[in-house]
């Protein structure tokens, strides 16, 4: 298998990250090939931060036989995504780059030269904007419904809106209820933190 | 039945939930292999072979192990939680689950596994005493304690907003349930008349049915609430549990028929299957419960 480094390497983690949230939502029970997929995205991540090259080449290679084999487990939305020919694929990586450089001067951080590889590699290693309000709540509800279902996260939601809108808090004590209050603030604090950095 | 034997809380890990589905289903292959044996060979046995030694041995097996579970979830729960008192009364049933499953499969029985003929040349009154005995246990004192258990979960889905309601097929059962038990109730008035007196035995066996028609209330309530809030690890534990008492509510209907000629041998024999199962899922629901909790603490 060819690999075209650059190129790939974005593609395949960000196909890897959209699998990763189709699992968290949906695909409880055909994740094994997506759990080692998200994994593997992550070692990349890790990897590409500290530039390891034969390390990342490895993972690179590792992401796309797992992409080989979870492309049919993907919704048909994402297949036509996954199987369009590479120079669209190519457009929507760098309109994808473009709108990051725009957000990035928005937010009046340093912007890189407008060239491909070099804002491929400064859109890797800038810090993971934290993420709050809205975003984070859906994204604790949607790592609760894991845990209470997604109706039971549906009544946790209505309660939190009923009381200031604290969804953690309203998470909490209703998991205290179920699990016990040694493990309730564990989990609340584990599906938090992990909403904040995902 | 899916969520009994295969629903598995983490997908990364072989808990204890995944080893009492995969030794239940393998003992299942076992009974039906006994089962068909008998059937072709005509020789019965193979299946009283089967339930004298490995049939009660799993039992025995999944008993101590719902015991030992339930115990090790109520180290999770501090005192001012509402599920610890629930699990602690769910700890006591199996506790006495395992009391009359040792008096009635082991020592109540004369097979080689039991100590006492081979130890004692004790009569065979004390066998059936002990057999009795077990099944007093087992019967009247678990599913009391069972049920008192219960009622803790289904307090928590109700202060969490989460209570179902019954589905009309869940009165219905209910309704048949109860009809079963006024047909009991009026037999043994009519062996009263008839100038029976019952033994101590058959009078600790009364309350079985009465406290399987609540347990049944119950498990529907909870099965209707944990299936209502869809797939979730913290519901799998009493979906388990409530696919227990049911299937135990099968057994006992299975045995009746039985006893009155309504399931005729050897069709009966394939309701001596369901007492596995249930034991399987009771067994199941504390191991669900402890690889959530211990999933969210030590990770």
């Amino acid at each position: 298998m060819v690999i075209n480094k650059e190129y790939n390497t974005d593609y395949q983690y960000r196909l890897a990250t959209m699998a990763r949230g189709y699992h968290a939502r949906r695909w409880k029970d055909r994740s094994r090939l997506l759990r080692e997929m998200s994994a593997a995205a992550r070692t990349f991540s890790h990897c590409s931060r500290r530039n390891r090259t034969g390390a990342l080449t490895r993972y690179v290679v590792a992401l796309h036989q797992f992409t080989d084999q979870v492309v049919d487990l993907l919704p048909e939305r994402l297949r036509k995504t996954v199987n369009a020919p590479p120079q669209v694929r190519n457009e929507g990586r760098r309109r994808a780059l473009r709108m990051k450089t725009a957000g990035a001067r928005t937010a009046g951080r340093a912007v890189p030269e407008d060239d491909a590889p070099r804002l491929l590699t400064w859109s890797m290693t800038r810090p993971h904007a934290e993420i709050a309000g809205d975003a984070l709540n859906l994204r604790i509800a949607s790592e609760l419904s894991d845990y209470l279902g997604a109706a039971g996260v549906d009544r946790i939601v209505e309660l939190a809106a009923n009381n200031g809108g604290d969804l953690p808090a309203a998470a909490e004590s209703v998991l205290r209820l179920f699990i016990g209050q040694m493990a309730a603030p564990l989990l609340v604090k584990r599906i938090v933190d992990r909403g904040i950095r995902a | 039945m899916r969520s009994l034997l295969w629903d598995r809380p983490l997908e990364r890990s072989w808990g204890w939930s995944s080893v009492i589905a995969a030794v239940t289903v393998s003992y299942l292959t076992i009974g039906v292999l006994a089962l068909a044996a008998w059937w072709i060979d005509g020789d019965l046995d193979w299946l009283v072979k089967f339930f004298q030694a490995p049939g009660a041995a799993i039992l025995i097996w999944l008993a101590a192990l719902e015991l030992w579970l339930a115990v090790s979830v109520i180290e999770y729960y501090s005192p001012d939680d509402l599920l610890r008192p629930g699990w602690t009364l769910i700890a006591c049933s199996a506790a006495v689950q395992l009391c009359g499953m040792v008096f009635s499969q082991v020592i109540g029985v004369k097979s080689a596994g039991n100590p006492l003929l081979v130890l004692t040349g004790l009569p065979d009154s004390s066998f059936a005493l002990a057999r009795h005995l077990g099944l007093a246990i087992g019967g009247t004192l678990r599913f009391g304690l069972l049920s008192a258990g219960l009622w803790f979960a289904l307090k928590a889905y109700r202060q969490a907003g989460m209570l179902a309601k019954l589905a009309l097929i869940d009165w219905a059962v209910l309704a048949t349930f109860a009809g079963y038990l006024a047909r009991n109730v009026w037999d043994v008035a009519r062996a009263f008349r008839a100038g029976i007196r019952p033994d101590i035995w058959h009078v600790l066996s009364w309350p079985v049915d009465p406290l399987l028609w609540l347990l049944l209330a119950e498990a529907l309530l909870l099965f209707r609430s944990a299936r209502q809030m869809e797939p979730g690890l913290i519901g799998l534990c009493w979906k388990a549990a409530a696919m227990g008492v049911i299937l135990t509510a099968l057994g006992d209907i299975g045995m009746w028929a039985s006893d009155y000629g309504y399931l005729r041998w050897p069709w009966n024999s394939l309701t001596w299957y369901l007492w596995i199962p249930a034991a399987a899922a009771f067994a199941r629901a504390p191991a669900l419960q402890l690889e959530v909790i211990r999933d969210v603490t030590t990770r």
